[in-house]
């Protein structure tokens, strides 16, 4: 199953292990799942762990998510950004294009501003929907 | 826990070096330890996950609070360029 992870979900899994972010990550560690970003988030992920980590730890994280997932750009999704304009902010619109360029049947995020998308679901959802132990927090 | 003394000369020295002026590494050893992980990664000696755990430990040694992580998370979102 290809699911698209957001740059929240990749930052939790790091920082809390027994999460269910951290649970979803590790399926597509070890290839359980096929997991699909796009380039604004390995940026977010990689803004998110320089100011907090430091720019080695940055890196590492950033070359290993490059080489588990899937990398899409805003030209893999041209079609999809122009379907979805007027329905997400502008900044949130590749996320969405993405995951429906590369077919990711799960779109996990902690943004309600992806509700009324069918594909969205929380870490805890998406957890659950995976088969794994559920973690208690949304994260 | 092992504890090294090294001499590197040459292009090794010279890596390391370049690994620090470019901060990607904030002192020497860091840089040293950054290798190895990349190089036990690229040699097959640890998997992915191995290497997740290694950054999910170091992590925790400086564990942030749910606060912290919601704000720094909203900090890289609102820094990310406006996308048509």
């Amino acid at each position: 199953m290809r699911v698209f992870l957001d740059a929240s979900v990749l930052i939790w899994a790091v920082e809390r292990p027994d999460s269910n972010s951290a649970r979803i990550v590790g399926l597509a560690l070890s290839g359980k799942v096929n997991a699909v970003v796009d380039e604004v988030v390995l940026s977010e992920v990689a803004r998110f762990f320089r100011a907090q980590r430091g720019r080695s730890f940055a890196w590492l994280y950033s070359q290993q998510v490059r080489r588990v997932a899937t990398v899409l750009t805003e030209a893999d999704c041209v079609n999809q950004l122009e379907a979805l304009k007027g329905r997400l902010k502008p900044s949130d619109r590749l996320h969405l294009a993405a995951a429906r360029a590369a077919g990711a049947r799960v779109f996990i995020a902690l943004d309600a501003d992806f509700s009324e998308f069918p594909e969205y679901r929380t870490p805890q959802q998406a957890a659950k929907r995976l088969g794994l132990r559920v973690s208690p927090t949304d994260w | 826990m092992t504890t090294l003394t090294l001499r590197l000369r040459g292009v090794q020295a010279e890596i390391v070096e370049r690994m620090v002026q470019a901060g990607l590494a904030e002192t020497r050893s860091e840089a040293v330890r950054i290798a190895l992980l990349q190089f036990g990664r690229s040699a097959g000696l640890i998997d992915e996950r191995a290497l997740f755990k290694a950054l999910q430990r170091s992590a925790a040694e400086k564990r942030l609070a749910d606060g912290e992580i919601l704000q720094g998370i909203r900090r890289a979102k609102r820094a990310r360029v406006p996308r048509r």
